[in-house]
């Protein structure tokens, strides 16, 4: 463990203390008011019998878990590249962006998750359709945030670099770069909040493997315990990997700045 | 009627547990149709001195007179007019609907009063900018518009919080112009916060000059300057005289701060 | 002006460009089955007019009908929390716990109590859509400038006079930027609900083409969706452009 990594961890440690003691405390309210109005375990499971369920399923609730997490991660992955590169090439190119920015700017307006039957039928039942909806999901705001990040610099910072004759290269390397990572965080930020719980949902309508099926599934038994308990995890996984970004965050910003 | 006194007034905040006496003992009258200065030193609660006048914040001790009345009812009267540093002209309402927003406010309706917005944008020299937005107007018309609306409910007292701080140069000194004629024609009492000295003796008929830390007043200096007042008079002895006494003063103020430290 | 006109032209050619870049794709077999030519979505479009129509308009009363109970939601919640300035933290506490619950389980929750209905198809769009509004609200509530508070404080205007006349206004901006969020969320909320097992709506539509592998009726669909979402997304900017002047308009949606 060596020392760059302690602040990080003290981060991920910090908030996930505070969401379990949030997470906690909502389940004592909710476990009391089930309790005092003698709620039926069909309209709302107490969350004892919630948390008995994903102890009995929890080898099931985790290889699921363990695939939705795995859909999320490569369609992040994906979509950084791809908005990565889309991004500098819009910064490069005034007449790229000016082609196809309108367009992407009316694309974003559609949710990703309303044309998940079309990315199903293109993109079959497998993993491949948690990990195209994700990596969509993610595309907007990560590419949108690193384009706003490369015109960051001011004027003044340009005409400087091109006083010591720096090429398109180098500006771009030296300065615009640089200057994008903290808005590139940003969007990644708020992009790694839904992630999971998009995955989730493309597998609830598509049927593959996963924590969304896995919910689906136990609603059409009828098992309401089993049904909150995936949510559980995917609220959990999702609050994780969000908070896990942020310290990744923390982490490259205190290397950079 | 419009005499405006504050007798001893002090003013502690308390900032996160700590108390932080901003103002101590203040005490000063302004007759009837008087135009006074408030004049001294980056946080010396000049501007704390203004917005308790006006019922904005409430003093720790003392008390304030406007017409021998308390600043809320002076306030729930409509007797103050007040002017901030930048216009806080709303920016989806025309110039003449900004100017009526107070006459809105009172919504009683008064023919004669219905009247005067249009009336005061000739004063203030706006005639033609009716339906201009904000946005669409320079800062010193913006400022002009500002005053106007102040003027709208015929108050007694006018306060104004470095009204022209963020004009440059050419077009306060013509502001300051304007304000003096309209202060002429509707016979206000005004009170004027100012960082500049030559504003505050072109302006004013009694300057009072506050010292920083607890903000308490340092010397009254009163302006014996024939009216109408006119550009010529600044190379008066009289206007020189009392620049330098109020310099001196702010001057001395530094001095001892800098012993202190 | 000819920038404005290059402006549009520029994106409508990439546009037309890509659609047809796809229909001779279509016409020399290299498209795989999924992906119909466009000539064939645009057909089937005019061909199933009729049942598109039918569907479509479910799927935009129920996309209104929620749309606007969030913004009765929103608002009431709203205006509260300026009177009662306590609240406010409280408000967006409950607000954002609500709003991370999963779409997935607030579905079944809503049917178990209001089995598959109208209502419930209301309820769950305006679930997805009161959050954007509720917090724009809040935001642009609290954005008034100090100087015009105190400025009515000295015109000892009423709390009422204050909302009206400063608070409201103050907040527009923010309420648009709102609004403009939740109205393909609205559409969205719709379809989510159609796909738990309603009988009509382009969800449904959409969902047994899906099974029923008719790709061409799958994009049609889809494709109304599309327009249906940023539509109103259009429509609402084109609203908030006529309500405020230019200099109000905050900036497109934050990344």
């Amino acid at each position: 463990m060596n020392r760059a990594a302690a602040p990080a961890i003290a981060i991920v440690g910090r908030r996930m203390g505070a969401y379990g003691l949030v997470m906690a405390c909502l389940l004592a309210i909710w476990q009391a008011a089930v309790t005092v109005f003698q709620i039926p375990g069909y309209l709302m499971p107490a969350p004892a019998a919630v948390l008995a369920s994903l102890a009995d399923n929890a080898s099931l609730i985790g290889s699921d878990a363990v695939f939705t997490v795995f859909c999320t991660l490569a369609g992040m992955t994906v979509s950084i590249v791809a908005a990565m590169t889309l991004a500098v090439a819009f910064v490069l190119s005034g007449l790229l962006s000016r082609a196809l920015m309108p367009l992407i700017i009316v694309v974003r307006t559609i949710p990703v998750i309303a044309v998940a039957p079309l990315m199903i039928s293109v993109f079959g039942r497998e993993q491949w359709n948690s990990i195209a909806i994700v990596a969509l999901l993610s595309f907007f705001q990560i590419m949108l945030a690193a384009k706003k990040g490369l015109l960051s610099p001011s004027a003044n910072a340009i005409e400087m670099m091109h006083v010591y004759g720096a090429g398109m290269c180098q500006v771009l390397l030296k300065l615009r770069i640089p200057a994008a990572i903290p808005y590139i965080f940003t969007g990644l930020r708020i992009a790694s909040g839904s992630a999971i719980l998009c995955a989730m949902f493309a597998e609830w309508l598509s049927g593959a493997a996963g924590l969304g099926s896995l919910t689906l599934d136990a609603y059409s038994q009828q098992d309401f315990s089993l049904m909150w308990a995936t949510v559980l995890v995917g609220t959990t996984a999702a609050y994780l990997f969000f908070t896990l970004t942020v310290a990744a965050e923390g982490l490259v910003l205190d290397r950079t700045r | 009627m419009g005499r405006l006194s504050i007798d001893r007034v002090s003013k502690v905040f308390d900032i996160d547990g700590r108390q932080v006496q901003a103002l101590k003992e203040i005490s000063l009258e302004l007759e009837d149709g008087q135009f006074g200065a408030l004049i001294g030193p980056s946080g010396c609660g000049k501007s704390t001195l203004l917005r308790m006048v006006a019922d904005i914040l409430p003093p720790t001790s003392g008390s304030i007179s406007i017409d021998g009345a308390h600043p809320s009812q002076a306030r729930k009267d409509h007797r103050i007019g007040f002017v901030f540093q930048d216009a806080t002209l709303l920016p989806w309402r025309t110039v003449l609907e900004n100017i009526r927003l107070p006459l809105e406010i009172v919504a009683e309706r008064d023919p004669d009063r219905e009247k005067l917005p249009r009336e005061l944008i000739e004063l203030v020299g706006l005639s033609g900018f009716e339906k201009a937005k904000p946005s669409q107007l320079s800062g010193g018309m913006q400022q002009r518009a500002a005053i106007a609306r102040s003027l709208v409910l015929s108050p007694r007292v006018l306060l104004l919080d470095e009204p022209f701080g963020a004009l440059d140069d050419i077009t306060r000194s013509r502001m300051n112009l304007e304000l003096l004629r309209i202060r002429a024609e509707t016979k206000i009492t005004a009170l004027m916060v100012t960082h500049s000295i030559q504003e505050a003796v072109f302006m004013a008929d009694r300057i009072f000059v506050l010292a920083a830390r607890p903000g308490r007043i340092a010397d009254v200096v009163e302006v014996g300057l024939d009216r109408p007042r006119s550009f010529a008079q600044m190379s008066d002895p009289a206007f020189t005289g009392a620049v330098d006494r109020v310099r001196q003063c702010l001057f001395d103020q530094q001095a001892m701060a800098a012993i202190d430290v | 002006m000819s920038s404005r006109i290059s402006n549009v032209a520029l994106p409508g050619s990439v546009f037309l460009l890509l659609t047809l870049a796809f229909e001779l794709a279509g016409l020399a077999g290299l498209l795989p089955p999924t992906i119909p030519r466009p000539v064939k979505v645009v057909e089937n479009m005019v061909g199933d007019g009729a049942v598109l129509w039918l569907h479509c308009r479910s799927t935009v009363l129920t996309a209104a009908c929620g749309y606007a109970m969030a913004i009765g939601a929103a608002f009431s919640a709203g205006f509260l929390v300026h009177q009662h300035k306590a609240l406010e933290t409280a408000a967006l506490t409950i607000g954002t716990v609500l709003n991370s619950i999963p779409i997935i389980a607030v579905a079944p929750i809503l049917i178990i109590w209001m089995g598959v209905s109208w209502p419930m198809r209301i309820t769950l769009t305006a679930f997805l859509c009161f959050f954007p509004i509720f917090v724009g609200m809040i935001q642009g509530l609290g954005a008034t400038e100090r100087n015009a508070g105190e400025l009515f404080l000295v015109l000892a205007a009423t709390p009422a006079q204050r909302f009206w006349k400063l608070a409201l206004p103050s907040a527009l901006p923010y309420i648009f930027l709102g609004l403009k969020i939740a109205a393909p969320l609205a559409v969205l909320g719709a379809l989510v609900a159609e796909w738990t097992g309603t009988e009509t709506g382009l969800g449904v539509l959409m969902i047994n083409a899906m099974f029923n592998f008719q790709m061409e009726r799958l994009w049609a669909s889809v494709l109304i969706v599309c327009i249906l979402s940023a539509g109103s997304y259009g429509a609402l900017s084109l609203i908030e452009r006529v309500v405020l002047t230019a200099d109000r308009t905050a900036d497109g949606i934050a990344p």
